[in-house]
Formats: structure tokens, C-alpha cells, sequence
């Protein structure tokens, strides 16, 4: 309050300084009452969204992790939390854990997932379906980015995640997110038996917000640590809807300090037919509302409005010059206009201007080309 | 009574202007390590990048009235 306080008091000092200045004719009142009137106007309008301790964080998110984990080990549930994509449900934008009552429990398919409804407790085969504490975090990452994940690829999510938890959210000081794609027949446990690949993601924040819920869940006394922390399961909430597969939190590993925190996650690849489950998230995609990037659109239609008009501009003036004046095309593009506005005085010809005509264009298609293949 | 500031004294306050929140905006930035200041980094941003997008228009007004006027 009192920041706010302080932006009104120099926006009214500013303006009565303009106000006098005007009165009085006074140079330095106006300098002095343009500055005041600025600095207090951009003092209220950068002023912070709501913050809260971190403490205040940790305390209140411990304790829903500590009993997700208890209810888990009472039930005697003993398989590996595994992340599933939106495909295994009939809502298009979520994500769930399952995990199976008995270890070497085979994951089942989209359609028998689908079959047992939204229910919590699996009856075939016996398991748990819950909610991952990240999801409305990653849900989040998705508000921010303007897009939702099951429409983009890993690709785009190695590049824009680390952008996101910087500088968007300022969840960490730094992320890096590198993939390792390896070929395997190795069948290590029940969750490969039928899987074709392992493809490892590997993710290193550095000095999150979440480092001491992190530091906590990661206690041997946490048997189902590997559903993560908030953050970690929402990173894996986006992979899995990144990539359409199940996704398993591998291995981590956190400095001494806790300010680094190594995560590796593994896609499970399914060779099973998966023509229903892409028909169903077509059909989702149609149905959901679109998120276009804005800002990659307006940029585009501005470069190509931008190209055509000087392209258009050069082609009206050709046609003048050939048909007014007489020119042929090679003085039309390539002559001197030193003498001329076309000139600006740094010895800029229409050909120049040609170039930078098509340069733009090309730009605008270009964006609009990427946009269409990101989407597809 | 008229306004003591010209068009040319306007521009040189946006320059010094832009180039005070520009240099503020780069230090504070999260990407050189998180700092305490709790002010809304991208609204700085913005905010400096519109002032200094301000005063190159002036500058291309500028360049502008010179090219015309010969």
C-alpha cells in the first residue's frame, strides 16, 4: 500500500509541476514535473502481483504430499506411479497417475482405462488413478504460454519450458531440459513388457521455489516419491501430454544444498494400435477451443502487410516512371536517387527497397508456415 | 501560457528515459540470478522497450523532416 501511496504522491507532485511550468513558461518545472508524472505512473503500474513466503509455500504443500503418500502405502499399493496422457481418458486436457495395486501389474490400455470411468480405484486390473499434484501448475504453464500441450511437441517444450520458469513464473534460477533417445529390447520390469523404446528426459532446475518440498518428498520415509513435487509432476504433466505417452519419473538426484535438483523421466512407448486414440484426440482438437500464438500471427500478417505494401508501392512507381517519364526497368531499379525522397539521403535505390520488400514477405510466410506445422 | 517543452527536448528526455529503464531492466532480469526486487519484471520491460521505441520514432521524424527539407 504504502508503494502505491508513493506512485499517487509523484504522479500529483508531477502534474502540478507541469501544470506551473505551463503557467510560469519554466524549461526545468517541465522536466522536473514530466519526470515525477512518468516515474510515478510507472511505479503504479509496475508494481508486484501478490506475493507469499516462501515458508508459507512449504508448509502448506507438505502436508497433502505426506498423506497422498500415506493413504498409498496403507492401501498397500506397491506399482511405480506412472503419468498418463489425456488419450487413457475422456477428458482431452488431463492428466493422471496410475498406479497398479501389485508391482508386476501390466499397464492397461487406453480403452480399458476409458471403460472403468473417471473412478478413482481401478477394479480391473486392481489400481489407483489420482490427480497429480502438479496439474494445476502445469495447467498454469499452459495459461501462460497461450497453448495447450497436447498440441505441441517435446521439441517445443525443450524451448519454451526453461523460458517459462525463468522469466515468466520465476519458479527457478535455471532449467535445462535434454532428451536421450536409445533403442532398446530389454524388458527391465512389468511397465516395459511392452514397450519398444526408452527414451530419457533429463531435467535440471537450479534454486526453485519448491526446493525444500522437493528436499522433503525425496525422503526415504516417502514411498511413492516418485509422483514428485509440485513442480516435478507438473513438468512431467507436460511431457506426458507433449508426447501422447505414458511417462515415469525415473531417477533424481539433489545437491547437498538442494539447489540443484535432477530429474529423469522416461517415456514409455506403446506399440500397441493407437489409431482410436489419435481419431479421439483429433476429434478433441476440433472441439477444443483453439490457442493460437497471437503473437507469432499478428507478427506474420504484419510482415506480409508490411512486404506487399512496398512491393505494391514499387510496382505502382515502375509503372509510373515507364509510363509518365519513359525509364526502362534497369533505371527504374538500379538508378541513383540522390536527388529524390526515395534517396533518404543515405543513397537508397528501389531495388533496395525491392529486396527489403521481399525479405518481408518471405519473413511473414515463413512465421505462418511454422505456425501450421507446429499445429500439425 | 504554452508548453515550455519542445518536440527535440522531448525526445532527448525519452532517450535518457529509455536507456535508464533499459540498462534497469537487463540487470534485473531473472535470467542473472533471482533478485529480491518485488516489481513486475516483464510490465518494466515493456514499459522500457515502449519509451524506447518512442524515441526512435522521433528519431525517424527526425531523419524524416531532414530528408524532406533539402
Amino acid at each position: 500500500m504504502p508503494k502505491r501511496l508513493v506512485g499517487w504522491l509523484l504522479l500529483a507532485l508531477g502534474l502540478t509541476a507541469l501544470a506551473i511550468s505551463i503557467i510560469y513558461e519554466s524549461t526545468i518545472l517541465a522536466f522536473i514535473g514530466l519526470g515525477l508524472t512518468f516515474w510515478g505512473t510507472l511505479s503504479l503500474y509496475i508494481s508486484p502481483e501478490k506475493y507469499v513466503k516462501q515458508t508459507l509455500l512449504d508448509s502448506t504443500t507438505i502436508p497433502a504430499l505426506t498423506n497422498l503418500n500415506q493413504i498409498l502405502s496403507e492401501l498397500k499399493y506397491q506399482g511405480k506411479p506412472i503419468y498418463l496422457p489425456p488419450k487413457y481418458f475422456r477428458d482431452f486436457e488431463t492428466t493422471r497417475i496410475f498406479i497398479a495395486k501389485n508391482k508386476r501389474t501390466k499397464l492397461p490400455t487406453a480403452e480399458e482405462i476409458q471403460q472403468q470411468g473417471e473412478k478413482t480405484f481401478l477394479e480391473n486390473p486392481e489400481a489407483a488413478l489420482i490427480t497429480p499434484p502438479g496439474l494445476s501448475l502445469s495447467k498454469l504453464f499452459e495459461k501462460t504460454l497461450g497453448t495447450t500441450f497436447t498440441r505441441v511437441d517435446l521439441e517445443y517444450l525443450q524451448q519454451n519450458l526453461p523460458k517459462l520458469l525463468i522469466e515468466d513464473l520465476e519458479i527457478a534460477e535455471n532449467v535445462e531440459i535434454e532428451t536421450e533417445y536409445k533403442d532398446t529390447d530389454e524388458i527391465t520390469d512389468s511397465i516395459s513388457e511392452n514397450r519398444i523404446k526408452n527414451n530419457l528426459i533429463h531435467v535440471k532446475i537450479t534454486n526453485s521455489i519448491f526446493k525444500g518440498i522437493c528436499t522433503e518428498n525425496r525422503k526415504p520415509s516417502y514411498k511413492f516419491c516418485t509422483i514428485g513435487c509440485p513442480l516435478c509432476s507438473a513438468i512431467a504433466c507436460a511431457l506426458t501430454k507433449a508426447t501422447g505417452e505414458p511417462i515415469v519419473m525415473e531417477r533424481f538426484q539433489t545437491s547437498e544444498d538442494g539447489e540443484i535438483i535432477e530429474t529423469t523421466y522416461r517415456i514409455l512407448e506403446t506399440t500397441e494400435p493407437q489409431e482410436q486414440a489419435e481419431k479421439a484426440l483429433t476429434e478433441a482438437a476440433e472441439i477444443i477451443e483453439p490457442h493460437p500464438s497471437r503473437l507469432s500471427k499478428v507478427a506474420g500478417l504484419f510482415l506480409i502487410a508490411y512486404g506487399s505494401a512496398i512491393l505494391a508501392w514499387i510496382g505502382w512507381l515502375t509503372w509510373y516512371e515507364i509510363t509518365t517519364v519513359g525509364k526502362d526497368f534497369i533505371l527504374i531499379f538500379f538508378g541513383s536517387r540522390t536527388n529524390d525522397p526515395i534517396g533518404l539521403g543515405i543513397g537508397m535505390r528501389v531495388i533496395y527497397y525491392f529486396l527489403i520488400g521481399l525479405a518481408l514477405l518471405f519473413s511473414g510466410l515463413i512465421t505462418f508456415v511454422r505456425r501450421r506445422r507446429s499445429k500439425v | 501560457m504554452r508548453f515550455p517543452l519542445s518536440f527535440w527536448d522531448i525526445s532527448l528526455w525519452l532517450a535518457v528515459t529509455s536507456i535508464i529503464l533499459l540498462i534497469t531492466s537487463e540487470l534485473i532480469s531473472p535470467y542473472y540470478g533471482k533478485t529480491n526486487i518485488l516489481i513486475n519484471k516483464k510490465r518494466l520491460r515493456n514499459a522500457a522497450l515502449t519509451t524506447g521505441t518512442l524515441f526512435l520514432i522521433t528519431v525517424a521524424i527526425r531523419i524524416y523532416s531532414l530528408v524532406t527539407s533539402t
